[in-house]
């Protein structure tokens, strides 16, 4: 059995052509996943594609669910050195936006909650926020030598939009950014805010935050710290 | 333990591709399977399409990485998974395939076969009693198609009927298989299904294959081809009704054509059934 399952993962060569047949299956039935689950990483690598992915499955999936293979996929490439990196140093960021997408495109819906500036909230399962050096959410039609050129930084909300049900990002400035990580940590949006009152004063930032702020609860993408997940 | 109920009449393997296309009305299928590592602990559209399709379907499970015939210990946190999702959606049938893969905590996402022993009918028969005590209803285990066939002291059709036995599982008797594994190891299909319990099959399933040079490859990627047909023929005037599934997994063609061919069985197959 040991056999069969090393020549399966590609580990063992094999001259026993129906033996072969199994890393055959393998391979495609993994190249496949992969493809739907990170098709612009895919665009950008080429016909390294393929060596990724034998590599991947030489180091052995450790999960029974074929969709969550592509997230030990990302931690894979993200841990790996390759030389594809040098050419294309957003690939790690990459990977990871579209494992994010299909995470944030899978999570278990929350009800939504009311906003106060004295509540505590948490992003609920369908948002992420993210910080990367690259536009990642911008490479479409795009070139590498582009894409590099514009690295800065870029802080992101990634979010499931209830209505449509489609995975959607939007920038986010610094102050914003931060101060949403704070109101995910813990502490309420008025505490999160009165933090910041040397750059930013909180009579007139309050009302744009507020409406901001609704505007994410109300598509359940904050919510209440007290609310746990309305679905088992 | 409960019994399970299979629903009756022709069911089809639901797929991505062709969700939205599922209404109650008009043609249809009268029964859906799915593979619940395609489906559990995902919320948002896949949840929301599935909740509409089970409101006017009977669905049933067929799993993929239960992995009965590996060495390595069950996988509790996985099956916890998976009973929860049947029970979210009141799934009361399991099935499973007579296979293994996963070695080492690894997993391969593709059925390997197992040796057909004596030691591997008890290692497998006592884990699927393990799953069923788990689950509190007996499971259902296919017969995988194997290109390649580990060392062992028995025939194919009495290692899973000692399985059935010791284990108290049914039978899903994938007639695609069998055809194709008489092929590519060159025994008489009939012969098999002769030998076989055909008294414990709870259900069938029938799909296309392809040939590869001198190897059928079981791809879920055709139509059922005549001779498989008339394999399916011979088991109903043995047995009589039974609940049958058509899957498909590559090629797939626009749902319309897969309802027609879920037809052309119904008619084919009911008329066999009619003196």
């Amino acid at each position: 059995m040991e056999k069969i399952f090393r020549v399966a993962l590609g580990r063992d060569e094999t001259k026993d052509q129906r033996l072969k047949i199994y890393r055959d299956l393998v391979f495609s039935r993994l190249e496949d996943a992969l493809s739907v689950s990170f098709p612009i990483f895919k665009s950008f690598v080429g016909e390294d594609f393929g060596r990724l992915v034998s590599e991947f499955m030489k180091n052995g999936p450790r999960t029974p669910i074929l969709l969550e293979a592509s997230r030990e996929f990302a931690e894979f490439f993200r841990k790996k050195e390759d030389p594809l990196k040098e050419r294309i140093p957003f690939l790690d960021e990459l990977v990871l936006f579209e494992w994010l997408e299909i995470e944030v495109f899978n999570a278990e819906e929350e009800e939504t909650s009311e906003f106060s500036w004295e509540r505590t909230y948490r992003l609920s399962e369908s948002a992420r926020l993210v910080s990367f050096s690259y536009p990642i959410h911008r490479v479409e039609g795009r070139g590498p030598e582009e894409i590099t050129k514009a690295k800065g930084k870029y802080n992101l909300l990634i979010y499931r939009d209830p209505l449509d049900l489609e995975v959607k990002s939007v920038d986010l400035t610094e102050f914003v950014h931060s101060l949403l990580c704070d109101v995910d940590r813990g502490l309420t949006p008025k505490e999160a805010l009165l933090r910041r009152k040397e750059t930013a004063d909180p009579e007139e930032v309050g009302p744009y935050l507020e409406r901001f702020f609704r505007e994410l609860c109300s598509k359940a993408l904050l919510v209440s710290r007290s609310v746990h997940r309305s679905l088992p | 333990m409960r019994r399970f109920k299979v629903p009756e009449g022709f069911g089809l393997g639901l797929r991505y591709s062709f969700l939205e296309e599922v209404r109650p009305e008009g043609k249809k299928p009268d029964w859906f399977e799915i593979a619940p590592e395609n489906w559990m602990d995902r919320g948002g559209y896949f949840r929301r399409e599935l909740s509409r399709i089970r409101r006017d379907f009977p669905l049933v499970c067929h799993g993929l990485s239960l992995s009965i015939g590996s060495p390595d210990p069950l996988n509790w946190e996985f099956l916890r998974r998976v009973r929860k999702f049947m029970r979210e959606f009141e799934i009361e049938v399991y099935s499973e395939h007579l296979s293994f893969c996963s070695l080492g905590g690894e997993y391969v996402y593709d059925l390997l076969p197992v040796p057909f022993t004596e030691d591997m009918v008890k290692h497998i028969s006592k884990r699927v009693n393990e799953v069923q005590d788990f689950f509190g209803f007996p499971i259902i285990l296919e017969n995988i198609t194997y290109y390649y066939r580990p060392k062992g002291e028995l025939e194919e059709w009495e290692f899973i009927n000692a399985v059935l036995e010791e284990s108290g599982a049914y039978l899903l008797l994938d007639v695609n298989n069998v055809y194709v594994n008489s092929v590519n190891h060159g025994f008489d299909p009939y012969t098999f299904l002769e030998k076989v319990r055909l008294d414990r099959v709870a259900y069938i399933h029938v799909a296309g294959h392809e040939r590869f040079g001198r190897i059928l490859i079981d791809t879920h990627g055709e139509k059922v081809m005549k001779k498989v047909l008339d394999l399916l023929k011979f088991i109903l005037s043995r047995i009589g009704k039974v609940p049958i599934l058509l899957e498909r997994d590559n090629n797939i063609p626009p749902y319309g054509d897969l309802l027609d061919e879920l037809d052309s069985l119904r008619r084919a197959l009911n008329s066999t059934l009619i003196p």
